[in-house]
């Protein structure tokens, strides 16, 4: 919207008059959306510019091969500290590791919105981490390593469980849902608010 | 050994399968087991198959799908969502393409804009004297000792002894550049000092020092609001505001210049319409307007002003760069002028050591939190060099100057007064011109009156802004309004009577309407200074008189 209007700004000398009469000439208002699913609107050429201007430090060091091995390392460790747990059999461990790094990536990855630094105007404010990676390009390298270690974690975790169907089930249920499918492209930039639960989804 | 009593039981019994396909299904698999186990370590991988599969068809499957899915995913080419392929061409036809290509001139010499070049003057030493010799059009035309009504220097107490004495001894202690940005060696001992100066002087709990006035808002704005966030500014603020409010990435309104009912209005729009949305986060608010207006001279009401920000809960934003050192009893700028206090009701005050305080740079007053945040967070302090401590401590000086006596202040204002009132009550030349600057501010703006833009050259503020709008938006390079071009030709035929008649130098306001997201008219400034003695303003004043009567009954 950066097309500017001759002075639709002042208020009731517009002839439809009230709240919603009111147009600002410069156009960067918080967009949001009353239907149930909905997607984060493309972005326009100034935010493209804002973006591109600096690097982005919240999302580029997934792209380290450090930022790599760490998956792996904590993934090692949770499995370390759950089997250190009294009383825990092996098949609640490996279940517990699961869930712990599924549930910990989606917060990472897919609840927290934005950039902890502030010098680009908000321009990442309704972006997700994964929507930030590597500029929203989808199918890199970091993306494919993200995508694919939760899935190894599962047949790993399953494979430890014997097959257990409740176990199975729980850690299916949470892999699927909450580590692969909020990483498919299809689900990429989509929101979902639940009348009741949630406001309506900001979209722009 | 396969054969078909291992065909799973989960098929139903009911849907025949034809033997042929079990059997050459049997035969594959048997012959894949077979050259499989040739693979070394292949027996790991049959043996975890065949733990994992445990008799579960089903969930054998949900697996399977899973693997083959990141397989999928693991294939696929990176490209954005939503991008179109481009269309892959051989090395050949990039080359042809690359040859095909013309580059359009960077600058396209235009010869409608060529006069513009031809009547700028160019000063033989410094442009604060009251008497100046001047060439134009390289050296075709030279003008000596012309009488200067162009200098922003209103007060003229940088031309002191006692400022050039200490501008010269740190020259000599310091050297003539400061090196770098402030946060890089570049700020020293005097800088900091400036800055305390600045914030004692003008009654705030801090200040920050930038090397340019014009940058200064379009940093200092950008630094504190992001999207989503309200600005409301007034609708002639000056193009460094504007530049300031682009760069905002805010919501921009805009209220009607100076109209404190139509404020009200917005404001109260504004309010209802976000008690209507229920936003998850409420968002920084800003009025921006300016002390002195640099288009048009007048003064902005400060208190109706600060009324509003509280009631509406909104940061005051005001750009004084021609206030400051011009308005209030002691030159502490538009709160004196109103009697208020600086520091609890304006929040980010920009004001320049450019203008009246005569040295360079500009400067924020505010806070200590806005100050402090604006040492990481604001583009031009950050990574624009500071400025020169000859300049610094030459404003600090001057600021002690105004401190201790303000008879220039005083002065100023008597004859930035007594210039206002010849005009305004000149019922002759008030048929051509209106003058649009308050009686108090130092520079005088005059335009053409409405009725004689129409009937000279058939346009309107808003027609001239139309048609600009219409080529900026679709980025027409050679940006031309045809009207307001002979607006300014003939503003400049003014211009060129007075000092050639006159001997005396004033200037049209400088305006690049390709930059303006505004509507804005031409118009000339006549700007005195302290140093000026009332006879000569008033002889410089019918010299300009003369000339407008002479061009505008013209035609």
């Amino acid at each position: 919207m950066s097309q500017l209007k001759p002075f639709p700004s002042y208020g009731q000398d517009n002839s439809n008059g009230g709240a919603s009469g009111i147009e600002p000439v410069k156009d960067h208002r918080r967009r949001r959306s009353s239907s149930i699913i909905s997607h984060v609107e493309p972005e326009s050429f100034e935010d493209e510019n804002d973006q591109q201007m600096m690097n982005n430090m919240n999302a580029n060091w997934v792209n380290q091969r450090g930022a790599w091995i760490i998956h792996l390392v904590v993934i090692a460790l949770l499995r370390l500290f759950f089997n250190l747990l009294p009383g825990m059999s092996n098949e609640w461990s490996w279940t517990l590791t699961n869930i712990a790094y599924v549930v910990g990536s989606y917060i990472m990855f897919h609840l927290i919105k934005g950039t902890p630094f502030d010098f680009n105007g908000g321009v990442y404010d309704n972006l997700t981490m994964w929507e930030q990676i590597d500029d929203g390009v989808l199918y890199t390298p970091t993306r494919k390593f993200l995508i694919t270690v939760p899935i190894g974690l599962f047949l790993l975790s399953t494979h430890y469980c014997r097959y257990d169907l409740q176990l199975f089930l729980l850690n299916f249920v949470l892999t699927t849902f909450v580590a692969v499918v909020p990483k498919l492209p299809v689900t990429h930039r989509l929101r979902i608010s639940i009348p009741g639960i949630t406001g309506p989804a900001q979209i722009s | 050994m396969i054969d078909s009593v291992n065909v799973p039981e989960v098929l139903p019994s009911s849907i025949p399968v034809p033997s042929a396909v079990i059997s050459s299904a049997s035969y594959l698999w048997f012959y894949f087991i077979t050259f499989f186990k040739l693979i070394p370590g292949a027996h790991y991988v049959i043996d975890y198959v065949e733990k994992s599969h445990q008799d579960d068809p089903y969930r054998t499957f949900v697996e399977v799908l899973l693997i083959l899915y990141s397989i999928v995913y693991f294939l696929s080419k990176p490209k954005k969502k939503g991008a179109v392929d481009q269309p892959k061409l051989s090395e050949k036809e990039i080359d042809n393409l690359i040859e095909e290509w013309e580059p359009e001139p960077i600058v396209v010499p235009d010869e409608r804009n060529e006069w513009r070049l031809a009547k700028i003057p160019v000063i033989e030493g410094s442009g604060a004297d009251n008497v100046i010799n001047i060439t134009r059009d390289n050296g075709k035309e030279a003008y000596a000792s012309a009488f200067n009504l162009c200098s922003f220097n209103f007060l003229q107490l940088s031309k002191h002894p006692r400022v050039v004495e200490i501008a010269k001894e740190i020259i000599k202690n310091y050297g003539v550049g400061s090196c770098g940005p402030a946060g890089f060696y570049g700020n020293e001992d005097v800088h900091y000092n400036l800055e305390y100066d600045l914030a004692s002087f003008f009654g705030t709990e801090n200040s920050v020092l930038y090397g340019q006035d014009f940058c200064v808002s379009s940093s200092v704005i950008p630094a504190f609001t992001k999207r989503g966030d309200v600005i409301v500014a007034d609708d002639k603020i000056s193009v460094s505001s504007q530049n300031a409010l682009q760069l905002s990435r805010s919501t921009v309104y805009y209220y009607k210049h100076n109209d404190m009912a139509s404020l009200e209005n917005l404001l109260h729009e504004l309010d209802e319409a976000e008690k209507k949305e229920k936003l998850p986060a409420i968002p920084r608010k800003f009025i921006v307007t300016e002390g002195i207006f640099h288009r048009t001279g007048e003064i902005a009401p400060l208190p109706e002003l600060v009324q509003l920000k509280r009631k509406y809960k909104y940061r005051l934003f005001i750009d004084e760069t021609f206030s400051i050192g011009v308005l209030g009893a002691t030159g502490r700028g538009l709160t004196e002028y109103y009697n208020i206090n600086r520091a609890t009701s304006i929040d980010i005050t920009v004001g320049s050591l450019a203008t009246a305080i005569g040295s360079s740079g500009g400067f924020v007053l505010g806070d200590n939190v806005m100050v402090r945040h604006q040492r990481i967070g604001s583009n031009a302090y950050c990574f624009s060099a500071s400025l020169p401590p000859y300049a610094v401590r030459t404003a600090s000086t001057v600021l002690q100057m105004m401190d201790e006596d303000n008879s220039s202040v005083t002065k100023l204002r008597y004859l930035s007064n007594k210039l206002h009132e010849w005009f305004q009550t000149d019922t002759e030349l008030l048929r051509y011109i209106e003058v649009t600057s308050h009686r108090d501010s130092s520079v005088l703006h005059f335009q053409l009156t409405d009725a004689q833009r129409q009937q000279k050259f058939g346009s309107s503020i808003e027609s001239v802004f139309q048609e600009s709008q219409y080529q900026q938006q679709h980025c027409i390079s050679d940006h031309f309004v045809e009207s307001w071009e002979k607006e300014e030709i003939f503003l400049q035929a003014i211009v060129d009577t007075v000092l050639i008649d006159g001997n005396i130098l004033i200037s049209r306001d400088t305006i690049v309407l390709k930059q303006e997201t505004l509507p804005v008219t031409p118009n000339i400034s006549i700007c005195c200074n302290s140093s000026m003695e009332e006879s000569q303003l008033l002889d410089a004043y019918n010299v300009i008189r003369i000339a407008i009567i002479k061009h505008c009954s013209e035609a």
